[in-house]
């Protein structure tokens, strides 16, 4: 218990250290950062008790010193880790935004992208008005800690009727150096009406350092629009990546999110969603492909509030050597939202013994004209299915990988960006067996 | 939605429980309030060896120091455990009605439609029973028949008195003092309840439920029941009643332990049918039940299957440690809700042992105001190769203000293991109301008809007299005022 005390007072700490980045900021912002400090104070880290956090022990996150890094360089710069990309590209090396190495290029007329701290300069009134919205950092330790703490993030707002063709590719490069360092990027993603968004999230880091890294984006999604969201994963397997994605959706929207986590020795992806409007079409999907001792949890709530709309959520794991995975879903169905159609199914791989899974799909409903499912499903590698590889002639592991590989693609092969889904196959066949 | 289906559906939102009545007996009651000196005298009053009162009183102090639990999806006002009293004995027949004349028609009309003959009628209607009837050398027959068998049953009381050696190694060996709030309790004050030992190959030739209805007694509020089946043997065991049962005390905390062997098997099957409560669930019971089986032994086989009517709270999860190679463990659970009704159930599947299986089959039924809510762990140990699950939670709802919620905690650590998880939720449709109309069925009998489709799967596994009053049980608990 002290131990949380002492990390705690590392955050108190951390805080106080960036009080002179804070010296510019307009007075709410700096009172919202001082209130969620506060909040942070009183709530401490998440125990072991906790319900939410029974699965995953943050004792490694406990004991970890985390300060700030100073350094905005980077080796891992040098492309937009993608091959052949064509994307307005932001770069953010531990936490700062690298204006030199970021390529935002030619968007369309209204569109404005930019960074966090610019956003809070240059269109305070509207960050004021989004900022924390969606995030409950009241309830959240971490969210608390990112309100209070956030650094540097992107800042999107696409009008009315716009189309961005490009998408946009936003990445997080995290090189702390000697130090471990945490950084807290806070992004906000407004898309209004009937305007068409595809954003990519990107979070890497060098092999072997360790640092904190705790993003949350809140998405806005207005009426009729429609937003494609990727979130890419692959931090060093010493780092801890806690994120938090929240979405509000209006009227006839569609939001099509992928998450795919290969990275990070401690993995959170929360998923807050809010569905307020009629008609709604929302997709999150999720592949976590983990080995060593990575852990990877999936914390999603997706509340509907308004009648016909469908939530359909697909999250896959495939689990080797010592990994464990947790995937705690809840749709929680409004006595508001009748004709509802509600999906939920988790589906995990494990590969060896020492593997483990929890996997918790929760249904809360107070409607009664809904039709909601959700589904778990946990088991090995197809007996059967792999002699039939190997009587034609596959080696085993060969064998294997082909089986794996095609749980998995069901992820993969729903993306829609090339650069992207080459990339995410690229990280699925290097943790697949070799022959 | 066509009007008349809205009628329906507020009808049975707005039922009432037709067969609450207060019969005033009198009791030797201890005075509310709980205490050591309250669990020195129900150990006294029953004349229990010194080793049980220890047993009690270690299980008192224990209690002490737990908090009740809060997770579950359950909302009622605090229960003030020393308001309560924890010892009551019926005094005398001189004050039960003598006759069924004097029974309020309306439990009778019930029964008639549950179909139950009747002596058990009065039986269960608290009427002092002539000491030369019938039913009493039925159920001597009986208890000859077990006796040559070998078979022991009897209740805790009495077990205590003459089989002490049995009771003292699987009493709180399955369900300990220390294993939860409720159980705790019950530990230390439970008043009675039932014990079966069933001794090696023998299979019981009957129904454990015929004898017990024949010989249904006040068992309290604090039922405690143990049963033993030891190497090859067979039991099937029915706690309840279809009937709705009689009952003054608000908190009932009961613990049921059982033990499988080698081979073994065994079938407990409940139908729980105790007062709701009013439309607004005021004075209903709370059910806070910790049921929990073994399977010791290599192929043994534990089966729960639970009808859920009654109470206004339940929060109830009968579970299987399947411990022994090749063990199987079932839960088959009905739980409706009206009213103001809430229920937390499901079970907790253990994996132990190589090769152990278990199937859950959930059916959550909710109306009115009911909050129906399914919890089940499905827990597979580094060891349990080859295990199986297969879980199954279907949710029914009836109105626009219940709720129908799913919790599944599935808990995988071997890489052979296989579970799967499916849950759906429903409504009754319009289209299959009309299809039942135009067949000439009534609003009613349609309801009744869909219910009981959606939970043919449980009530299967009933024994067949009882799946046969369980399925008008359903119906009669979501009828309407329309009689």
């Amino acid at each position: 218990m002290s131990q949380l005390m002492e990390a705690k007072d590392t955050f108190l700490s951390l805080f106080d250290e960036a009080s002179s980045d804070r010296s510019g900021e307009p007075g709410w912002l700096r009172q919202l950062r001082q209130n969620a400090m506060d909040r942070f104070g009183e709530m401490g880290l998440p125990k072991a008790t906790d319900e939410a956090w029974r699965e995953t022990s943050i004792k490694p996150i406990v004991e970890g010193t985390f300060g700030r890094s100073s350094s905005s360089e980077s080796a891992l710069a040098s492309d937009y880790y993608y091959k052949g990309f064509d994307a307005h590209q932001l770069v953010f090396v531990n936490g700062r935004f690298n204006a030199e190495r970021s390529n935002i290029g030619d968007l369309p007329a209204g569109v404005k992208l930019t960074n966090f701290a610019d956003a809070v300069t240059k269109y305070g009134e509207m960050v004021q008005d989004y900022l924390g919205r969606l995030c409950d950092w009241k309830e959240r330790s971490f969210a608390a800690l990112n309100t209070a703490l956030a650094g540097d993030g992107y800042f999107l707002h696409v009008p009315k009727n716009t189309v961005v063709d490009r998408p946009i590719n936003v990445l997080w490069i995290s090189e702390p150096g000697d130090q471990a360092a945490a950084s807290f990027a806070r992004n906000i993603l407004i898309v209004e009406e009937s305007a068409d968004v595809k954003l990519v999230e990107t979070h890497i880091g060098p092999q072997g350092t360790t640092y904190l890294t705790c993003p949350v984006t809140e998405n806005f999604v207005s009426a009729n629009a429609n937003v494609d969201h990727y979130v890419v994963q692959d931090d060093s397997t010493k780092a801890f990546h806690i994120g938090e994605q929240c979405l509000e959706q209006g009227r006839d929207s569609r939001f099509r999110s992928h998450t795919f986590t290969f990275g990070a020795s401690i993995t959170r992806n929360g998923v807050f969603g809010y569905l307020r409007g009629e008609n709604i079409d929302s997709i999150l999907n999720g592949l976590y492909v983990l080995r060593g001792k990575q852990h990877c949890a999936t914390f999603m709530q997706m509340e509907h509030i308004a009648p016909h709309c469908d939530s359909h959520e697909l999250y896959k794991g495939v689990l080797d050597e010592e990994s464990s995975g947790v995937f705690r879903g809840r749709i929680f169905v409004h006595q508001t939202a009748q004709k509802t159609d509600a999906k939920q199914t988790n589906q995990n791989l494990l590969l060896t013994d020492k593997a483990q899974v929890m996997s918790k799909p929760q249904l809360e409903i107070y409607a009664d004209d809904v039709k909601c499912t959700h589904g778990a499903t946990t088991g090995q590698l197809d007996r059967e299915a792999l002699f039939y590889l190997r009587s034609r002639g596959l080696r085993k592991n060969e064998a294997r990988a082909l089986l794996i590989h095609a749980f998995a693609s069901d992820l993969t092969e729903r993306v829609q960006i090339d650069a992207i889904r080459d990339k995410v196959e690229e990280l699925l066949w290097e943790r697949l067996p070799r022959s | 939605m066509p009007s008349t289906s809205e009628t329906t559906i507020n009808e049975f939102a707005q039922r009432e429980y037709q067969h609450g009545f207060v019969t005033d007996i009198e009791q030797e009651s201890l005075p509310p309030g709980l205490s050591e000196d309250t669990v020195r005298f129900i150990s006294a009053k029953k004349n229990e060896p010194e080793w049980m009162l220890e047993w009690r009183l270690k299980a008192y102090r224990h209690w002490l120091t737990m908090t009740e639990p809060v997770w579950p999806k359950v909302d009622y006002p605090p229960v003030d455990f020393q308001a309560a009293s924890y010892y009551s004995a019926p005094k005398s027949d001189a004050d039960r009605p003598k006759s069924l004349d004097e029974v309020d028609p309306k439990l009778l009309e019930t029964y008639e439609k549950l179909g139950i003959p009747l002596r058990e009628q009065e039986m269960l209607a608290g009427v002092a029973v002539d000491a030369v009837f019938d039913s009493v050398s039925v159920a001597t027959t009986f208890k000859d028949k077990l006796h040559d068998l070998g078979i022991v049953f009897c209740s805790m009381s009495e077990a205590i008195k003459n089989h002490p050696e049995l009771v003292k190694k699987y009493i709180g060996s399955v369900v300990p003092h220390t294993d939860n709030f409720y159980a705790a309790l019950n530990c230390a004050v439970f008043s009675d309840g039932s014990f079966v030992y069933i001794p090696k190959g023998v299979r019981c030739p009957m129904e454990l439920s015929t004898y017990f209805r024949i010989n249904a007694q006040n068992t309290g509020q604090f039922e405690r029941t143990l049963i033993v089946a030891e190497e090859g043997s067979h039991v099937s065991y029915l706690e309840g009643c279809t009937a709705p049962q009689r009952d003054e005390n608000q908190l009932h905390a009961a613990v049921v332990e059982l033990v499988a062997m080698d081979n073994a098997q065994i079938k407990y099957s409940t139908v729980q049918n105790w007062y709701p409560g009013d439309e607004e669930g005021r004075g209903g019971i709370y059910n806070f039940v910790t049921k929990r089986g073994i399977c010791k032994g290599a192929n043994s086989k534990i089966s729960w299957t639970q009808v859920e009517t009654g109470s206004a709270i339940t929060w109830k999860y009968p579970s299987c440690i399947l411990q022994g190679d090749n063990s199987i463990g079932e839960f088959y659970s009905v739980a409706l809700t009206a009213n103001r009704q809430q229920a937390d159930t499901g079970t907790k599947m253990i994996h132990i042992g190589k090769n152990t299986r278990s199937t859950i089959i959930s059916k959550g039924i909710s109306a009115g105001k009911g909050q129906n809510t399914y919890r089940g762990l499905v827990k597979i140990m580094k060891n349990a190769e080859g295990a199986r699950n297969y879980t199954q939670c279907d949710s029914m709802l009836i109105g626009d203000k219940c709720g129908a919620h799913t919790f599944p905690y599935i808990d995988i650590r071997n890489s052979t293991a296989a579970a799967e998880h499916e849950a759906t939720t429903s409504k009754i449709g319009e289209d299959q109301i009309f299809y039942c109309n135009q067949r000439g069925l009534s609003e009613e009998d349609a309801v009744s008809l869909i219910v009981n489709g959606f939970c043919k799967e449980v009530l299967a596994e009933l024994p067949m007299e009882f799946a046969v009053e369980a399925q008008k049980l359903l119906g009669i608990s979501l009828e309407g005022s329309v009689g």
